[in-house]
Order: structure tokens, then C-alpha cells, then sequence
């Protein structure tokens, strides 16, 4: 009765958000003050268990990618949309798509879990598999010390039921498989022809006073080669090829840790090829290269949102001399990080750097020696400056800018879906 | 006239935007026509000879720690550059591994370097949040709090900074309060603030540059046309940081 009130109210209260275009953890929020067991209740009895992803970067990609291959292979899957990976955002994706008796009708649920989440949320949903993309620098203002998130990945790892799956290129992670005794550990193998080509793919946070012991995990896929966006994995013996969502070495890690989560699950009846199939028709994450429409003009959407994030959407980035422009706010609560890129990618002209970090941002391209046109600290103004910008210059643009400027742009520009990013 | 830094622990201390801090110095100098070099000292290869100023970041503990057992046996190097008045930069961590000792929260105490007169107590609070105040030729000073070490300054230092809102010197202090921040004495200047400091502070940035060229005899004048853009910039960065605090 209490969940079926608490999916009631919450699908109630979510289609009046919808509305507004806002607030996606807030009727998860609310139905799981009505039934704090939401989530036991909904993900606790599927066939092949709930799946965890988290680290540093990458994890809405990821989760987006097992979610592909693991539909691919005739499996419903469920799973929470890009950056509602708290247990509140998760609640909501829930009521979205239970029935009114709180039923989700699935085989396997992939969950983008927050780094400081894993923990808190293993006790009520146990993982069956964990997969861990990176341990990079990130958010410092939150978790102050790479040190410290190694913890909390550990810890997420720890309570996996089955098998840890994990990116064997940062060697945080390898130490993390490498300390635990109750689970399957198997890794994903980046071959050194691919590091050499991509540095900026897997930068792992450096972790001092540490010996580093043998990495003995065993070897579940293998990526051979990336070369513009199209990756070569191996997976158990067998090669092939994937188109990946985007160029750069990130993107064929990803791909390779959803084939390895497959591989877990199906063993043996894991079709590569219609998972291959299925992965190079799949849509980019929002904020990850999507294509923004608006006013006719395009907009390509690039999210930075740490050093490592940054270093990778750069080098990925299609056409350096491309229109830019740069959007961040106090959603970065320390942006001192933006110090450390290397901006050369960027060009020697920028068009407009806007939100309340506009100046801070300003700051940061004058010492790379970077013109800036115009500053515009008002979202509005400046998506309004730049489209008339693009209209007479008939380019496309690029966006590049933090979490929180990319929902508020969106908004502006009218796509008030900011679940599923459509 | 080529000016030499020499940066200490690049890798183990380069956290919180370190690299544009240091930037920052020779960019201005390069600006003023002045041609620089970066030495760089993490242990792995000799102590750098001839140096005009020295530079220290912000890390994690572990990599400061693991930075301040390979400094040991070359500190005495280190002191005796001091001793002759080379200007000495350090922030965050790079402060705490200079000062005299870091007492650890389970009591045990490190020696530090003995660089700065100050020595730090690091706590199990920690504290992160914008902060602005005014240095002590009263201009407008921001940066970024992520710290968990109450800083105690000897005879003969004095704050670098007074802080209107955010947490200097004391990770522990109530953020509302006025607070010191930093230290200054003499050829020293050490600070906590990220940001990174000098860029957002150029001020500050042209106080060490102007003590290098004192000591190093050569004359540092700040006009350039691009250094005016930055600068604008960054005083509109101080500014929006301190309107919105004080909201």
C-alpha cells in the first residue's frame, strides 16, 4: 500500500515538474519519505541483479553503453538517467517507469552511481556487478583528496554480490581489485599502442607513499587500437570492431568495460556482433557531443567538469578554430583546476565566456594568451549574443561548459526533458 | 637577465591549479620583457645552483609527505638559499612541509623543513569555501579554502591577508568571523588560498615578482597592454567572488 502511494504521488509529482522542465530528484525524494524501501521494493528481485558503475569520469557514458549492450542481447534493461545517480534521482527514474503497484519491468537494472553513493546505497540494493571507470581528479571542494575517494570506491566494490569489473589503465583502480577477497575481479586492458596514441584517455590521480604491487587481475577485454572514434577490443580471444559515440580512448574504455559486464552475464552466449551493431547507432549522452538545434543554428554540447574531463573533451574536440563559447558558474565551486589544461585546442580566440565564473574563466584564457571577445556573465544575454553571432557567420558553434550552465542553457533554449536529454 | 625558479614537487604538489600560479609569474615577467626558466627539484634529479625564487604548491597529504622525506636530506640546500634572501613562495601543503613541524591528527609529528616560521596542526574538520578580505595595502583578495590545518605563525611573521568570509589560518574558525590568512616575513610569502592565488590576485603576483627583482637586481615594471586584459579580468572575478558573498 505505501508503495503503491508512494509511486502514486511521485509520478504525480514528476509530471508537474516535467512541466516546469526542473527538479528530476524531487518525486524521488518524496515517494521514498512515503516508503523509504522504494528501491529495495522495486530493483530488489530482478533476474540478473542491479549493476553499479561509478568513478570519477565517464560514468553516465558507461552506464549508457552496459545499458546498449546488454539490451542488445535481448535483455530488458533498466536504468537511471545521465547525472541522476543519487538515491534520489534514482527513486525518480524508478517511478517513471514502475507500474502503479511499483512493478519495473526488467531483467537488469545499470545504475550511474555517485563515488560517495556506493556505499550508501549498497546496504538497501546489493549490487550483483560493480564497474569502476577512473579514479581522476575531480570536485575537490567535495571529496578534498583523491585518497579519500579511492575509499569510497573500495567500499562500493566491497558490497558487489558477483564481480567487480574495472579500467585496468588507472592504477588506483588495480590496487582497489587487487585489496579485494569476496568478488570476481576482472579488468579491462588498454593495450600500450592505445595509451601511447591517447595520454589524455586515462589519467589515473596520482596516489603517493604507495608500492604498487603486480597487476595480476585477470584480463576480461582488451583494447587494441582507437582511431577516430572507431575502437578495436578483444574479447576473449575474439576481435572487433566498434564505432564508439565519440573519438578518444575514454570512449573505447567505456565500450570495452559494457562488453566486459556482458561477457560476466552471458559468458559464452555474448553475441559481439549485434552488440557492436548496437553500440554504433547509439546516441551520445547529453553534454558529450550532442548537437544542440536551436533557432537554426547548431550547438554542440561539450561538458567539462574536472581536469581530466576537460584534457579529454579537448582533444576530442572536432574542429579546434571552431566558434567558441564558454559557459561556467558557482556550480564549479573551486574552478582553480581550469589552470591546469592545456588550452591550445581551443585556438586564440574564444566568442563568448559567460555565467557568474565568467571573469574567473576570462582570467584563465588571457594568461593562455587567448583573445575574448565578450563577456557575458547572463546565460540569456549571452545564448542570445552568440546565436546572432553564429546566424551571421553561418558556422556551427561549441559549447563548452559545466553541469550546471549546461541544464540552465538547455532550459533557455527550450528542452525542458532533462532526464532523458531528447 | 634570465630569471630561474625553481619549482618544488611539480608532480607530488600540483593540485589546485599549481601550474598557473607559477604561469602566472613568468607570464608577467615575459609581459615585462624579462625572459624566465623553470628548474625543477621533485628528487629525482640534483639540487638546482644559482636559483632567484622559489615556488612550492598545494596537494594531498600523502603526496606531501612523501615530498618532505625526499626533501630532508637536500633542505639544508634549501636554507641556505633562504639565508641569502631568495624569495620563497608556498602555498597549501607546499606551506605546511616548509614550516617547522605538521603535529598529524593522531598526534604524531613530522619535522618539517624549517623554511617558513610558522607550523601546523592539521585537524579532523575540514574546510572548503570561497573566502574574499583585503592584504595589507587594502586591495580586494579572493580565492578558494580547501584545508584541514590550523596554521600557527612564530615571532616574526605576520598575516598575509585579512579574511572577511571564508577560512583563513584556521580550518576550525567560524567562516563568518574576520580571520588571517597567510603569512609574510621577510623574503617569505605563503598563502592557502586556491584559485590559483596569483592570477586572480596579480597583486600579490607582482609583490613577489618585485622582491625577486630586488634581490636579483633587476628592474620589474608591470605595463603591459596584456596584463591590463588579465588584470581587468581578474578585478571583475574579485569583484563578482565578493558582491555575492556579501549578499
Amino acid at each position: 500500500m505505501r508503495l503503491f502511494l508512494a509511486v502514486l504521488v511521485g509520478k504525480v509529482i514528476r509530471s508537474i515538474a516535467r512541466l516546469r522542465g526542473g527538479g528530476s530528484a524531487i518525486p524521488g525524494r518524496i515517494a521514498m519519505i512515503i516508503e523509504p524501501k522504494l528501491l529495495q521494493k522495486t530493483l530488489g528481485s530482478l533476474k540478473h541483479g542491479v549493476i553499479f558503475v561509478s568513478g570519477s569520469n565517464g560514468k553516465s557514458t558507461t552506464t549508457a553503453l552496459v545499458a546498449g549492450t546488454l539490451s542488445s542481447q535481448g535483455l530488458k534493461v533498466f536504468s537511471n538517467p545521465s547525472g541522476g545517480n543519487m538515491p534520489q534521482g534514482i527513486g525518480s527514474a524508478v517511478i517513471g517507469q514502475a507500474s502503479l503497484l511499483g512493478k519495473l519491468d526488467a531483467d537488469v537494472a545499470v545504475l550511474e552511481v555517485d563515488e560517495a553513493y556506493g556505499e550508501v546505497l549498497a546496504p538497501f540494493i546489493a549490487p550483483s556487478i560493480v564497474v569502476l571507470t577512473n579514479l581522476q581528479i575531480d570536485q575537490l571542494n567535495r571529496f578534498f583528496e583523491p585518497d579519500r575517494v579511492y575509499q569510497m570506491l573500495r567500499q562500493a566494490a566491497a558490497s558487489a554480490t558477483r564481480a567487480v569489473v574495472l579500467n585496468g589503465s588507472d592504477a588506483n583502480l588495480v590496487d582497489i581489485g587487487l585489496e579485494l577477497t569476496g568478488q570476481n575481479v576482472s579488468q579491462v586492458e588498454v593495450s600500450k599502442k592505445a595509451l601511447a596514441k591517447w595520454p589524455e584517455g586515462a589519467l589515473a590521480a596520482p596516489r603517493f607513499g604507495k608500492d604498487r604491487a603486480d597487476n595480476s587481475i585477470p584480463i576480461s577485454v582488451t583494447v587494441s587500437d582507437e582511431l577516430e572514434g572507431i575502437a578495436t577490443l578483444e574479447v576473449a580471444g575474439k576481435p572487433i570492431s566498434v564505432q564508439l559515440p565519440g573519438k578518444g580512448l575514454h570512449f573505447a574504455i567505456d565500450t570495452a568495460l559494457a562488453f566486459a559486464v556482458a561477457d560476466q552475464i552471458l559468458g559464452e552466449s555474448f553475441d559481439l556482433e549485434s552488440a557492436s551493431a548496437a553500440i554504433s547507432t547509439q546516441q551520445t549522452v547529453y553534454g558529450r557531443g550532442e548537437i544542440a538545434k536551436y533557432q537554426g543554428v547548431e550547438i554542440q554540447i561539450l561538458m567539462m567538469k574536472n581536469p581530466s574531463s576537460m584534457r579529454a573533451t579537448l582533444v576530442a574536440m572536432d574542429d579546434p578554430e571552431t566558434n567558441i563559447w564558454i559557459a561556467m558558474d558557482e556550480g564549479t565551486p573551486d574552478p582553480s583546476w581550469i589552470f591546469d589544461i592545456d588550452l591550445t585546442r581551443i585556438g586564440k580566440q574564444v566568442r563568448i565566456v559567460s555565467g557568474s565564473r565568467a571573469w574567473h574563466f576570462a582570467t584563465r584564457l588571457s594568461y593562455a594568451g587567448i583573445a575574448v571577445d565578450s563577456v557575458a556573465p547572463d546565460s540569456k544575454q549571452a545564448l542570445a549574443e552568440y546565436v546572432s553571432f553564429l546566424k551571421q557567420n553561418g558556422k556551427r558553434g561549441t559549447l563548452l561548459t559545466n553541469y550546471e550552465q549546461m541544464m540552465a542553457i538547455r532550459k533557455l533554449m527550450g528542452f525542458l526533458d532533462l532526464e532523458s536529454g531528447k | 637577465m634570465t630569471v630561474r625558479f625553481l619549482h618544488l614537487f611539480p608532480k607530488q604538489l600540483g593540485l589546485n591549479g599549481e601550474t598557473g600560479n607559477l604561469d602566472c609569474l613568468v607570464q608577467r615577467l615575459s609581459w615585462a620583457g624579462i625572459d624566465s626558466q623553470v628548474e625543477v627539484f621533485d628528487g629525482s634529479g640534483s639540487f638546482p645552483e644559482q636559483i632567484d625564487a622559489v615556488f612550492i604548491g598545494s596537494g594531498t597529504l600523502a603526496g606531501a609527505t612523501a615530498a618532505l622525506e625526499t626533501l630532508a636530506p637536500h633542505s639544508s640546500k634549501l636554507l641556505s638559499l633562504v639565508e641569502t634572501g631568495v624569495p620563497v613562495l608556498a602555498l597549501g601543503l607546499g606551506w605546511e612541509i616548509l614550516g617547522k613541524s605538521i603535529t598529524l591528527t593522531d598526534g604524531r609529528v613530522l619535522q618539517g623543513a624549517g623554511v617558513f616560521p610558522s607550523r601546523s596542526i592539521r585537524t579532523k574538520e575540514r574546510a572548503s569555501a570561497e573566502c574574499f578580505g583585503f592584504d595589507q595595502a587594502g586591495t580586494l583578495t579572493t580565492g578558494y579554502a580547501n584545508h584541514s590545518a590550523n596554521m600557527e605563525l612564530f615571532e616574526g611573521a605576520s598575516p598575509l591577508i585579512e579574511l572577511r568570509a571564508g577560512y583563513g589560518n584556521s580550518s576550525t574558525a567560524d567562516a563568518k568571523q574576520r580571520s588571517d590568512e597567510g603569512l609574510v616575513s621577510s623574503n617569505l610569502m605563503a598563502a592557502r588560498l586556491n584559485g590559483p592565488l596569483l592570477p586572480l590576485n596579480p597583486h600579490l603576483a607582482d609583490r613577489f615578482l618585485e622582491a625577486v627583482a630586488k634581490k636579483s637586481g633587476f628592474e620589474y615594471r608591470q605595463e603591459s597592454k596584456a596584463a591590463s586584459t588579465a588584470d581587468g579580468f581578474a578585478s571583475k572575478a574579485r569583484e563578482e567572488l565578493k558582491q555575492r558573498l556579501s549578499r
